[in-house]
């Protein structure tokens, strides 16, 4: 389903924030603040998850020079059970919250509710973004962190790491939501929670081409389609689904991927960046950044999710994907 | 320094015994020749064992005897066969076989002891050690 | 796109899993381990009073404390990624899946963390040795009673 934005609400301020290991990121010198300590010096992981969260919010909130009663709605998820970290966050700021799960999709589909409620006028400004710690993800989703197990080269490294965005009304000095697509749950049968690439790719597929059929556009007329994080296999498919589709070369160069280059070819990394926080901290740093500076002028941001529980696959269940995806221009 | 040197040589020596020669080394204060040449034709028809040390004390033969690599499970089997025939052989001592790496070593040192008094002691208390199970 | 023709696009573009690499450096780094541990065994027989039936506890004690260390170091889970079942398999691997859970967990309370959770990876490999350490002496049990073999 897409979405067009009438007013065109703008992307007022953004922050991100990373932990430690981020430094390693090719995205690195984009983020607002790198926090030493991973667990943001609380005593545990899920705490300080839910402070890497204010903390971004902090930083949104300083750069527009505002304060939180000044904020409408605050739009957030994560990926721990229940989101604690953003229903903690929450109480802290005193926003009015909706929690969101759309997994690492999250990033953009808090955007596109925020984008929704400001051309509603029910909000003035609204905070949204998504966050992910690699120690809570981890432990959530897979084996203790401490644990020695093999991880497979199509694995993929939960990122800590916080993006936020303050949205509202329409800025022509600011990058602006033209239109957006929600994506439907795409399943073709993936079983393999180390292989989360190959699952999402099919509906970052569904998603881009409905967007661009609605919108009656090309590839061309994209600066940057950025997909969320597919890594490095889960991008060589979806480019390979788009050749079949009859996508030239070269108009496959305006597809990248946040996941795949969020840690360079660091190969300790396997087939690169995952969880929530990639790709909003990616969308909300470098890509509002360049969009600002004027290099590019229209991009499509598409955040994939993969929708499992450990529950879930262990009984078998194959992993249902979602893709959302959001038009962003610079007058 | 050197027993530490020892220490990580042992699995090198081990594979490096499991020549044709087989080493066997017998302790006896009276210097028997006839034990000495029982003792070689016992373990020499044994094809199972490259290297063994006897010792002769007080009324006591303890027999430390090592078996090929491959075949450490068939230890039990070994020890079984070689005490039958040292009893026959040797009726009036109390005979112990083992092929514990273990006793193995200790009776290989006491090989140069001269005091007879400490190697009775040492044989004791190897037999002890033997029995226990944890 | 159908799913039968995704799964093969997908198939061809997932590098295929090196079964033989991940084999052979599973069988040396685990031997490896093994070597380590036989050396700590005739460490024991040779300083201390323990003979080889006797030797296995202070050993195994031995190679779970290192495992422990190199757990709590974040050590053993870089040697995981590189090793596979040869880090896994050992008895460093159990105690790696035993301290790693009891980590995890030791914020939610000694008592339901790690008491409850300590056993969460390693559980089942106490449940299946258990059960098929029964099934074996059962079965040499038989063969015992037939006059097969002996104890």
């Amino acid at each position: 389903m897409v979405i067009e934005f009438k007013s065109k609400p703008s992307i007022l301020a953004n922050g991100a924030v990373a932990g430690p290991l981020e430094k390693k990121s090719v995205f690195y010198s984009y983020f607002d603040s790198i926090v030493e300590d991973e667990r943001w010096n609380e005593k545990t992981n899920e705490q300080g998850h839910s402070t890497m969260i204010l903390d971004a919010c902090d930083i949104v909130m300083k750069k527009a020079n505002i304060k939180n009663l000044d904020v409408d709605f605050f739009l957030s998820g994560d990926l721990v059970n229940q989101m604690t970290p953003s229903n903690f966050a929450a109480r802290e700021l005193a926003i009015s919250f909706i929690g969101l799960f759309s997994a690492c999709a999250t990033s953009v589909s808090s955007v596109i509710i925020a984008s929704l409620l400001t051309e509603l006028g029910a909000s003035q400004l609204a905070i949204a973004g998504a966050a992910s710690q690699h120690n809570a993800i981890e432990k959530q989703f897979r084996y203790p962190n401490y644990y020695g197990a093999k991880k497979p080269a199509t694995a993929q490294w939960t990122v800590t790491a916080a993006g936020y965005a303050l949205v509202g009304k329409h800025n022509p000095e600011y990058p602006s939501i033209v239109a957006a697509t929600v994506g439907k749950v795409v399943d073709y049968g993936d079983t393999n929670p180390f292989h989360m690439g190959g699952a999402m790719a099919p509906a970052a597929y569904d998603t881009i081409v409905a967007h661009l059929k609605k919108r009656n556009q090309k590839f061309q007329d994209y600066d940057l389609i950025m997909t969320g994080d597919l890594g490095k296999i889960g991008l060589k498919i979806l480019k390979a689904m788009f050749a079949q589709a009859g996508v030239t070369p070269e108009e496959l160069q305006l597809l990248r991927d946040a996941g795949a280059e969020f840690y360079g070819e660091d190969q300790a990394f396997q087939a690169g960046a995952s969880g929530a926080g990639c790709s909003a901290a990616v969308y909300f740093s470098y890509i509002i950044q360049q969009l600002k500076s004027g290099r590019f002028k229209r991009v499509l941001l598409c955040a994939t999710g993969a929708l499992l529980s450990p529950l879930s696959f262990q009984q078998g269940e194959s992993i249902p994907c979602t893709a959302h995806a959001i038009e962003l221009t610079m007058e | 320094m050197k027993k530490m040197a020892f220490f990580f040589f042992v699995p090198l020596l081990l594979t490096g015994c499991s020549g044709n020669e087989k080493t066997i080394e017998v302790y006896d204060v009276l210097d028997d020749a006839q034990k000495r040449v029982e003792v070689r034709e016992v373990l020499d028809s044994n094809e199972d064992v490259y290297s063994g040390t006897a010792i002769f004390v007080d009324q006591q033969l303890l027999v430390a005897v090592q078996a090929k690599p491959w075949l450490d499970y068939k230890k039990e089997k070994i020890e079984k066969e070689l005490t039958k025939q040292f009893e026959e052989r040797f009726t009036e001592f109390d005979v112990l076989v083992s092929a514990d790496y273990k006793l193995f070593w200790e009776a290989n040192k006491l090989m140069e002891e001269k005091d007879q008094q400490k190697v009775n002691d040492k044989v004791k208390k190897l037999k002890e050690l033997e029995k226990e199970e944890t | 796109m159908e799913q039968e023709q995704y799964k093969n696009l997908e198939q061809q573009i997932t590098p295929p899993t090196p079964y033989m690499k991940n084999a052979l450096i599973a069988f040396f780094v685990g031997g490896i381990i093994c070597t380590i541990g036989h050396a700590i065994t005739y460490f024991y027989i040779i300083f201390f009073d323990f003979t080889e039936k006797t030797v296995g506890n202070p050993t195994v004690s031995t190679m779970i404390f290192l495992s422990m260390l190199l757990t709590g170091f974040g050590l053993y889970k870089k040697l995981g990624q590189f090793a596979g079942a040869g880090s896994a398999v050992p008895v460093t691997g159990f105690g790696n899946a035993v301290i790693s859970a009891a980590i995890e967990h030791r914020t939610e309370g000694v008592v339901l963390g790690i008491g409850g959770n300590i056993f969460k990876l390693a559980g089942s490999v106490i449940l299946f040795g258990v059960a098929s350490a029964f099934f074996v002496a059962l079965i040499k049990l038989i063969l015992v009673t037939i006059g097969v073999v002996q104890w």
